[in-house]
């Protein structure tokens, strides 16, 4: 691909002559913060977004106006978020619009189902062909997704951010099965901001920065702070500076909290934990194992539970979420686009959203003094754009700056922090994580929720895990487990006494 | 009172009040499960129905005729198609726009061709045929129910195997159902979801004409104007019940079809006020609403 050019209607230049290069038989990994590009340099090339420049394949140029015509030419994509038809089974997925009929239209199901099975064993994937793909696991659902990229003939796969949502021990299974591919001839594309993935899996990587590309790169040849430093076009600290924790009084105080589930059985079975000011506790563990529901209990979202939640020594239950903020309890939200702001409203209009009435008099709002405000919160958040600007046109990072910039100042006791930095560039994610570092040193408490091992691993004070609504293991010394061990935690594989720690 | 409801003319009547109420509820099954909302199928019935019967009575042929009704649903379809499709209206409001469009159109066609505002009772139409079938009609209880029945009662049990073999068995029902759950998913894989609705809502425009087909040329010889009368909408109540699945469908639509002419009928036997009997269909509708709503809730909340 060469001198392709992208520039959304909104006037945002998402790719600004950006050129890549792979090779056949290659794992290129294509690596960048959020925003620059990587998905949409891969999109044209699959066809689903159109651009300027020229694309070549096999040394002929080619024109690739739809995902059809790249589907012709032996290109395929598994998008970030999956675009499976959760009620249909498998194999139905698999051979989604490439579906084997008679003349008549009508399908051929056995033949499928032989075919799919096939591809099953070929390539390792095992999975039951029957099961609607709504009920599968993340990892499994990925499967179907690369397995429907290979039926339909590609030899070209690209996979957008495939280990986002996987535990380590899919990831390296997932990384097993794409080695097998590459041995099997085929050329896998990987878009991906993870340093080490890069380092274990692939062989060149190709980093884009603000839409253009930097270079191309022979992984072997390249060390992970070199990577990072030109995504992010500056050193990065991978660690962050943090004080010796001093927990100090507990804040919050989960009791035997139980919450239904689907049918029989418990999201939340009997949970009880504390949070302490000056700490960082972290509920690490995989997606649906709980988690969402012990946030919306503790967040007073939700009231239908069991057991008790007290904060600062009082029952949050049926509360209103005025009252309780108004404690001091804030939230970050898992879903920034859907709870976390209202995107089309204005910077300014997000940032004041939770006290504009406390700035008001007789209904007015004092905008002279929440714009002054706003434009200082956005400075210290390194926020770009103006107060006006439309939360929609913000990357991902930018408008999670601007939600944690709103929780943070709102003078908070408690912060319940829910994957804050899911698909958020590097930049903004040191941001937001020296962010809560300073809270936590200020003497607040701050609950964790979070999917990343490594973000786990540099943050938390204390971890509690989550695993099919248990806890399964509590871990006071951080440094004394690795990613290894805290990944068996969550998938539980193994389960640790939790040791009540009152001291 | 009890000899009405359990008499072999109860269910056979029934079933006569039923199919246009099917025909509706297929029609709005086939659009919905391609992810587009057409409530405008009262006003297809309404304008196919006196199209139908004008083109019946002037050419002398009920083949004909059905086929001009078909042809005309298909027609009212496609202006929702054009307007929310190609347009990109929302289609509540366009299905809003184009019902007050056909009670204004079909009396305007009726006005224009026949010089009369009220009904065409004048131009009897070629009637579509009842099939009678000896002997099988005299089984009691379901003989009459079964082999004594316009034609179209047996269109409409074709068209139940039809819906399910198509939405279960077809490239073109695989096509439907998967743009009605997930466009993104189709349209990644090439499908073009407005291609795939537009073909539903061709379906869609073929079951409103029959069902409209149905009331001039089958139930009466001849159009009135509003004889569409909520069917339409009683129509998609009984899709909503039936959650999609053309069987229950079916069956839903065959209670309201029962509680309909039950109102009617039973006028004649109960001496109780007719305003109030009249109101029992749509009341059912109401009530079934409110039970599939609490059901659906439900369900959301066990997930």
């Amino acid at each position: 691909m060469i001198g392709i050019t992208k520039v959304y209607p909104i006037g945002v230049v998402a790719n600004d002559s950006a050129s890549l290069s792979v090779r056949k038989g290659e794992i290129h990994a294509v690596a960048g913060e959020n925003g620059a590009g990587k998905s949409t340099i891969m999109k044209v090339l699959y066809g689903a977004e159109r651009a300027e420049g020229e694309i070549f394949l096999g040394g002929k140029k080619e024109e690739i106006t739809s995902p059809k015509v790249a589907n012709a030419l032996g290109i395929g994509m598994v998008y970030q978020h999956f675009m499976l038809v959760k009620e249909f089974p498998a194999y139905q997925n698999i051979f989604f619009g490439i579906e084997e009929t008679d003349r008549f239209g009508v399908l051929k199901k056995k033949e499928m189902l032989e075919k799919a099975e096939e591809l099953c064993k070929t390539y390792d994937m095992p999975i039951d062909l029957d099961e609607p793909c709504g009920n599968m696991s993340v990892s499994n659902a990925q499967k179907v997704e690369i397995l429907k990229v290979l039926a339909r003939g590609a030899d070209i796969l690209i996979l957008d951010e495939p280990t986002a949502v996987l535990t380590p021990q899919e990831t390296e299974q997932l990384f097993r099965q794409l080695r097998l591919l590459k041995e099997n001839g085929y050329t896998v594309i990987i878009i991906t901001h993870k340093l080490k993935e890069i380092k274990e899996l692939c062989d060149r990587i190709t980093i884009m920065r603000a839409g253009k590309t930097v270079g191309t790169y022979n992984v072997a040849v390249i060390s992970e702070a070199e990577i990072s430093r030109l995504m992010v076009g500056r050193d990065v600290a991978t660690e962050i500076p943090k004080k010796e924790c001093r927990a100090g009084d507990v804040v919050l105080e989960v009791k035997g909290l139980s919450v239904k589930g689907k049918g029989e059985k418990l999201a939340v079975d009997h949970v009880s934990f504390r949070a302490r000011k000056g700490e960082i506790l972290c509920m690490a563990g995989v997606e649906g194992n709980g988690q969402r529901e012990v946030v919306s209990a503790i967040t007073g979202l939700s009231s239908a539970y069991s057991g008790d939640v007290l904060f600062e020594g009082k029952p949050i239950k049926k509360q209103r979420i005025k009252a309780i903020r108004n404690r001091g309890l804030v939230h970050i939200p898992e879903d920034r686009l859907k709870t976390g702001c209202d995107a089309g409203s204005s910077i300014r209009d997000n940032l004041i959203s939770l006290d504009y009435d406390k700035n008001s008099v007789f209904g007015f709002i004092n905008y002279k003094k929440l714009n002054a405000r706003s434009l200082e919160q956005m400075r210290a958040y390194e926020v770009k754009g103006s107060l006006h600007h439309k939360m929609a046109m913000l990357s991902g990072g930018n408008m999670q700056k601007v939600i944690v910039a709103r929780e943070l100042e709102n003078d908070p006791v408690l912060v319940v922090a829910d994957q804050p930095t899911r698909g958020v560039d590097i930049g903004a994610i040191e941001a937001i994580h020296k962010k809560l570092v300073e809270i936590r040193d200020e003497g607040k408490a701050v609950i964790l929720i979070s999917a990343d091992l490594s973000e786990v691993f540099r943050l938390s004070d204390r971890i509690i895990v989550f695993h099919e609504g248990k806890i399964t293991a509590e871990i006071s010394d951080v440094s004394s487990v690795d990613e290894i061990r805290l990944g068996r935690y969550m998938l539980g594989l193994e389960t640790m006494e939790a040791n009540d720690d009152e001291t | 009172m009890i000899g009405f409801v359990f008499s072999e003319e109860f269910l056979q009547r029934s079933v006569v009040f039923a199919l246009p109420i099917l025909f509706a509820a297929f029609a709005a099954l086939i659009s919905n499960r391609a992810g587009i909302v057409n409530i405008n199928i009262e006003g297809s019935m309404s304008v196919a129905a006196v199209c139908g019967t004008l083109a019946g009575h002037f050419s002398g042929s009920w083949i004909l005729g059905l086929i001009v009704a078909m042809l005309v649903g298909v027609g009212m379809s496609m202006l929702l198609a054009g307007a929310a499709l190609v347009l990109r209206t929302d289609s509540f409001l366009s299905g809003i726009a184009l019902n007050t469009l056909a009670t204004g159109l079909s009396v305007y066609i009726l006005y224009a061709v026949l010089g009369v505002k009220g009904d065409s009772s004048s131009a009897p139409t070629a009637a579509i045929p009842n099939i009678s079938i000896p002997i099988l009609r005299d089984i009691p209880v379901i003989g009459k129910l079964l082999f004594d029945q316009s034609l179209l009662f047996y269109v409409a049990i074709l068209c139940t195997v039809f819906l399910v073999f198509l939405l279960n068995r077809t490239k073109l029902g695989t096509e439907i159902r998967a743009v009605g759950h997930n466009p993104a998913a189709a349209e990644s894989v090439g499908i073009n979801p407005r291609v795939v609705k537009t073909k539903a809502l061709i379906l869609c425009g073929v079951f409103s004409g029959l069902g409209g087909a149905f009331l001039s040329m089958s139930y009466l010889m001849y159009f009135s104007a509003g004889m569409v009368a909520g069917r339409g909408f009683i129509g998609i109540a009984a899709e909503a019940m039936g959650v999609g699945n053309p069987v229950l469908t079916a069956l839903f639509s065959f209670l309201f079809g029962a509680v309909t002419y039950f109102s009617v009928g039973a006028q004649t036997v109960l001496s109780f006020p007719y305003q109030i009997l009249n109101t029992l269909p749509y009341i059912m509708t109401l009530i079934a609403l409110i039970i599939y709503a609490v059901i659906q809730k439900n369900k959301q909340s066990k997930k």
